[in-house]
């Protein structure tokens, strides 16, 4: 049986109709960090003004949108592909 | 005008369009178009060299910057001229030779010009295809939070100032020095740009939590992986 999480992660619709779109390879890579994320083990990026209290964490070509103001708790609030112009470098 | 100053030019947030004293009124009168970027480009000129030779000093130098009337005014023209003539392409050209540059020195920029490009190009299709909306974020964000926007612009007119100092790099020690600045300030615009994406993104809604993970196994079902 499965040992619990340090926090206990929520997630919104927003965050559930992205991941629909992400491969089975990024949704992988997406656990294993949140799966961190829950076991307080890594810690993200502060964002700006409005969105002070989220926190972005790099996911490959993806951005993880989370919350973690609620002590014990991770909102994780969306998950998109960043919007990567360069390739079209190459 | 090059495509290169025509993306620094920019850069320039809607912010730093400051009321203007006499004597710099007085220069918007005498600067004709066609003597603008090359005016533009010698006046900026100095700030650029001293990025090169610290880069640093280049947010110190970039807050100079923004308290100069006169590269304000200058600047101010021009963005109105890039804004307009500007193209997604363009864009992407000055980081193509940007990546060249760095390439050829062996220094690897592949992900912080990815971030400072993204910024680019989305703010140039909000200001084509979204510009009101995106205009009034911005006047919301910098009246709501001037220290940030203030953080911002110099944290823009510093990366504008390090590619440009980048362009003209002659050894491998500053494009080194260059790059390893940029990466710090590119970490702090993405913050910022991602805060300004979400703050136009706003009405997309779908903010209500519909699961949780209490368990590994549990993480597991949420996210469907096996």
């Amino acid at each position: 049986m499965s040992s619990g999480y340090k926090h206990v992660g929520e997630f919104t619709r927003r965050f559930k109709k992205a991941l629909k779109a992400l491969s089975s390879e990024t949704k992988e890579r997406l656990h294993e960090k949140i799966d961190e994320l829950l076991k307080g083990h890594i810690v993200g990026k502060p964002l700006k003004g409005p969105y002070k209290e989220f926190k972005v964490i790099r996911v490959g070509k993806f951005r993880l949108v989370y919350n973690d103001k609620e002590p014990c708790v991770i909102l994780f609030y969306d998950v998109g592909p960043r919007e990567s112009i360069y390739e079209e470098l190459s | 005008m090059s495509a290169r100053l025509r993306v620094i030019l920019s850069a320039i947030p809607p912010s730093q369009t400051t009321v203007l004293s006499p004597g710099v009124q007085a220069l918007r009168a005498t600067v004709r178009e066609s003597e603008l970027y090359s005016t533009l480009l010698a006046y900026l000129k100095p700030y650029v060299n001293r990025v090169l030779e610290g880069p640093k000093r280049a947010s110190a130098i970039a807050e100079e910057l923004l308290m100069d009337e006169k590269a304000l005014i200058l600047l101010l023209h021009a963005i109105q001229k890039a804004v307009l003539e500007l193209k997604e392409e363009d864009v992407i050209e000055v980081f193509k030779f940007l990546h060249g540059r760095f390439g050829t020195a062996n220094i690897d920029v592949e992900e912080v010009l990815d971030v400072i490009l993204e910024h680019e190009v989305w703010k140039l299709r909000q200001i084509k295809r979204n510009f009101d909306e995106y205009m009034m974020m911005f006047y919301t964000f910098s009246t709501n939070y001037p220290e940030e926007a203030y953080d911002y612009a110099v944290i823009y007119f510093s990366i504008s100032l390090l590619l440009q100092a980048s362009s003209e790099a002659k050894t491998y020690e500053e494009l080194r020095a260059l790059s390893e600045e940029l990466d710090k300030l590119a970490e702090e615009l993405e913050a910022y740009a991602l805060t300004f994406m979400l703050m136009l993104e706003e009405k997309r809604g779908g903010t209500e939590v519909v699961a949780t993970a209490r368990t590994p196994k549990e993480l597991k079902e949420v996210l469907e992986v096996e």
